[in-house]
């Protein structure tokens, strides 16, 4: 029965460890993970690392030799009338976590399992285009061409009984490309794209480009037409940008002067000689591009063969993606005729106006600060940002680096933004962020704050916030005075995250009285704390005040992360002022908070732990004697050893309802003690074979 | 108590608690609108269900039974939660309780699920179906699952030249 159960066990975790095998190999994995160490496997093995192989092998021939049950009685019959499986809500709940490469299975199943599994695809998988393979960026233009040509084709013939619309965002009636998210990927210096190909993939396929992460090094070259043309007008409906880098050229100034102006698809023939003299000149100065620009607005003016995007922000309707349909362009055609040569107008084309997510990323190639004109370009395309992450190096004390990328945004984005990561920050920046009217944001992360930083700033910007703000990470290690934040009652605020990893030299007064998180924080369900409590154990006990009486019944998880600290007193009292915590995550304790948390925190569901080097954690994780564990060890009789006899202390089994346990080794400490700290058998036989709740075990360190 | 009888399609009739049959979306909306309609407060309802039959209909209340203390999942929870809800859901007793079953049952108590609007139900039962598709080729899911391909002509081929795209050369 026990063995039964177990390899019931392993087939419920199957997926999991299936997942790790795509990642590494066999025999790595075997090592690194166990499921669990069981009756049988200890029974078997002599050695631990025998154990270990054994049960995954058992593990392994279940997930593979678990073949389908192919029923042919009448049971199996009876759901022939309809097939579960072709429910397109059912379905998707079937196909949610599948890998990309069984998603790729699942399209070619029938057809409405290509809509439900390519909207998976759609959304998992990345293209990376980078210039030292332009073969494949050239094949994969060719490729989706022919599938559009052929598709629209088609579409008049049999519009209607093709792709039956399940969802509701899929166009009825059109071919659909798989793939959205896209890197290009320039990783060589004065390795540049070819630019016809570039071209020719921006205006086939474009228009279908949701995600798009864009890294061109300093001195590579991109000119602000290309920028243009490729990736504003080519890529209308992107709504998530991440800039790793672009060319420091340009970045220097202002890109929207050029009024280049894309050809439609079906229009593009009439301009290919203009294509290749465009290919000849690599490197040009401004006068070369406002000459340039100037001609083809005037010819483009005349021809009429602009993509031009409806304004309106509100757009939502996903006939925009074809610019096929000839209706929307001839209505964008008739507004322009309207009004042919007004500037404005022109500018109206050049938005993402689907753009919601922006992510600056300027950590990598740090010289040449974006110029404010190139920026207020950029953010001026960009009618509707939401989310935006800006990473800069900035010096000890200022913020100047940073600065622009948050001046240069327009006041309505501003008051939109509802999530923000401005990366660095120094006090001005701070003090901007004060006045700025964020009066949407709900998520704010500031994991750099400069020496400059007073209290009083961090004050004003939290009162400021304090009606919206949900998410707030700070990190208060390094600011002018370091020490005190009073922080307002924060009515809204579901997760708080500390960061102080450097010892504070004063009375901590954070907040003042101790606090209350109930009053403090009504809703608050998440608090991580990363501290550095070298100095000051005092601290715990300032986080965790034992004597108010505090009780904050909405907190669920807490992540904690703490050095040297040994003093379990802590555990008790988090047990009473967050009576309904389930999630744990622990990175550094000793060995009394361990039995600590075994015994006052028995409502666990998850739990999360670092073994830490010089411990033996046998007796804590087993709630068995330490003496008697290494009798055990010595006779390799575990049989004998009735539990119920020999548990003492209180073990990881009295976590009754825990369904996840990670036990996790430092990088450093594998790679120096391999020995040090591991998971024994004993562990497994005692503790981890008797949660019968366990749904997921991930162990890092097991002894071989 | 107040009970509620549910009849099955094939006759069978189950009392249950109607705090228990609440915890179906479907049955719950049902119950309502029988309260709405009779004029007698007292009068216990009956619900037929057309569509199911006694043996898994009997598996369903069993499963509702043993979770009916759990937290009401929503029942359109949004796909990128992330692997939470099921995670949440399933206990020894679920895998005690599928484990005998065979594909064809596991697939009918999917429907029942489906239509009861039982979300913990049909998450742990659509689990299981996803761990069998998982490392299997096409044909081999189409066997299992008796599902017939659709496509017409070079549709298949298509998608097949698409999936190139996923394996990064």
């Amino acid at each position: 029965m026990e063995m039964e159960s177990a390899i019931e066990d392993a087939v419920e975790t199957a997926e999991d460890i299936l997942i790790r095998m795509q990642m590494m190999e066999p025999e790595r994995m075997m090592e690194q993970y166990c499921q669990s160490i069981n009756e049988t496997a200890t029974e078997s093995a002599k050695t631990v690392k025998n154990g270990v192989l054994n049960i995954f092998s058992k593990i392994l021939t279940n997930v593979l030799n678990d073949d389908l049950v192919i029923d042919n009685n009448s049971n199996s019959e009876s759901y022939d009338g309809q097939n579960p499986l072709m429910i397109d809500l059912v379905l998707r709940n079937v196909l949610k976590y599948l890998s990309i490469q069984d998603l790729c299975s699942c399209r070619l199943v029938c057809k409405l399992w290509n809509t439900e599994a390519g909207a998976y695809v759609r959304r998992k998988h990345r293209i990376v285009f980078s210039p030292n393979c332009i073969e494949k960026m050239a094949n994969f233009t060719a490729f989706m061409k022919a599938q559009l040509d052929q598709d629209y084709n088609e579409e008049d013939e049999n519009s209607n009984d093709k792709y039956s619309s399940s969802s509701p965002t899929i166009p009825r009636g059109r071919y659909i490309p798989p793939y959205t998210d896209f890197s290009f990927t320039a990783q060589y210096p004065r390795i540049n794209f070819s630019r016809p190909i570039v071209r020719d993939f921006s205006m086939t396929y474009g228009q279908y480009v949701k995600k798009l992460e864009i890294f061109y090094p300093n001195d590579s070259s991109l000119s602000a037409r290309d920028f243009t043309q490729f990736f504003l007008q080519g890529m209308p409906n992107v709504q998530y940008i991440h800039f790793v880098n672009l060319p420091t050229k340009l970045t220097q100034s202002s890109f929207l002067q050029s009024r280049t102006i894309m050809t439609p698809r079906h229009l593009q023939n009439n301009e290919s000689p203009q294509t290749q003299s465009q290919t000849s000149c690599n490197d040009y100065d401004v006068n070369n591009r406002i000459s340039s620009s100037g001609s083809s607005t005037s010819s483009s003016s005349s021809n009429n063969n602009s993509i031009i995007l409806n304004n309106d922000n509100t757009i939502k309707d996903n006939n925009i993606l074809c610019n096929k349909d000839n209706s929307v362009v001839e209505t964008v055609e008739e507004t322009q005729q309207q009004q042919p040569t007004h500037p404005l107008c022109q500018d109206c084309s050049l938005r993402w106006i689907f753009l919601t997510h922006l992510k600056i990323d300027r950590t990598l190639l740090m010289e040449g600060a974006w110029s404010e004109s190139f920026l207020e370009d950029l953010f001026s395309t960009m009618p509707n940002l939401k989310h935006y992450e800006l990473w800069t190096w900035n010096s000890a004390g200022g913020d100047g680096h940073s600065n622009p990328y948050f001046t240069c945004l327009t006041r309505s984005q501003r008051e939109n933004l509802v999530s923000l990561y401005p990366g660095s920050v120094g006090e001005n920046l701070l003090k901007g962020l004060a006045d700025y009217g964020l009066s949407s944001l709900k998520k704010l992360h500031l994991p750099v704050l400069n020496g400059e930083v007073s209290a009083q700033s961090v004050e004003l910007l939290l009162m400021n916030l304090k009606g919206t703000l949900q998410e707030l990470q700070i990190n208060c290690s390094s600011m002018q005075d370091s020490r005190m934040i009073h922080f307002p009652r924060m009515e809204k605020l579901v997760m708080l995250h500390m960061i102080i990893s450097v010892p504070w030299k004063n009375v901590y007064t954070l907040f003042t009285p101790s606090i209350e998180y109930h009053y403090q924080f009504p809703v608050l369900e998440t608090l991580k704390l990363e501290l550095a409590v070298y100095h000051d154990f005092g601290f715990i006990h300032y986080f965790f005040p034992a004597n108010n009486g505090s009780v904050c019944r909405s907190m669920r998880e807490l992540d904690i992360s703490f050095s040297g600290y040994r003093d379990d007193k802590f555990i008790g009292i988090v047990a009473k002022i967050f009576p309904n915590l389930v999630k744990l995550r622990l990175d550094g304790y000793g060995n009394r908070i361990l039995a600590s948390i075994c015994h006052y925190l028995q409502n666990l569901e998850y739990f999360e732990m670092y073994l830490i080097y010089g411990f033996n954690v046998d007796d804590q994780l087993t709630g068995v004697d330490r003496k008697i564990c290494n009798e055990i060890r010595k006779s390799e009789r575990y049989l004998d050893f009735k539990v119920d006899d020999t548990q003492v202390l209180p073990s990881l089994a009295n976590l009754t309802k825990l369904s996840t346990l990670k036990i996790k080794q430092k990088d450093y400490q594998a790679k120096f003690w391999p020995q040090a700290q591991c998971i024994t058998d004993i562990t497994g036989y005692f503790a981890l074979s008797k949660i019968r709740t366990l749904r997921h075990l991930h162990i890092e360190s097991v002894k071989v | 108590m107040a009970l509620v009888r549910v009849i099955s399609s094939d006759g069978a009739a189950f009392l249950v608690s109607q705090r228990l049959a609440k915890r179906s979306g479907k049955l719950k909306t049902e119950i309502e609108t029988f309260r709405k309609s009779s004029d007698n407060s007292e009068a216990q309802p009956e619900i037929r269900i057309v569509t199911i039959r006694a043996e898994i209909l009997r598996l369903v209340l069993q499963w509702l039974q043993q979770h009916q203390n759990d937290p009401v999942l929503p029942a359109n929870q949004n796909e990128q939660d992330g692997r939470g809800d099921a995670e949440m859901g399933q206990s020894q007793w679920d895998r005690d309780f599928l484990a005998p079953m065979d594909l064809g049952i596991v697939m009918e108590l999917i429907l029942a699920a489906n239509h009861l609007e039982v979300k913990g139900l049909l998450d742990i039962t659509c689990k299981l179906v996803e761990s069998k598709i998982t490392g299997r080729t096409v044909d081999e899911i189409r066997t299992a699952f008796k599902l017939k391909s659709d496509f017409k002509g070079n549709e298949e081929e298509q998608t097949r030249l698409e999936n190139r795209w996923c394996v990064e050369n």
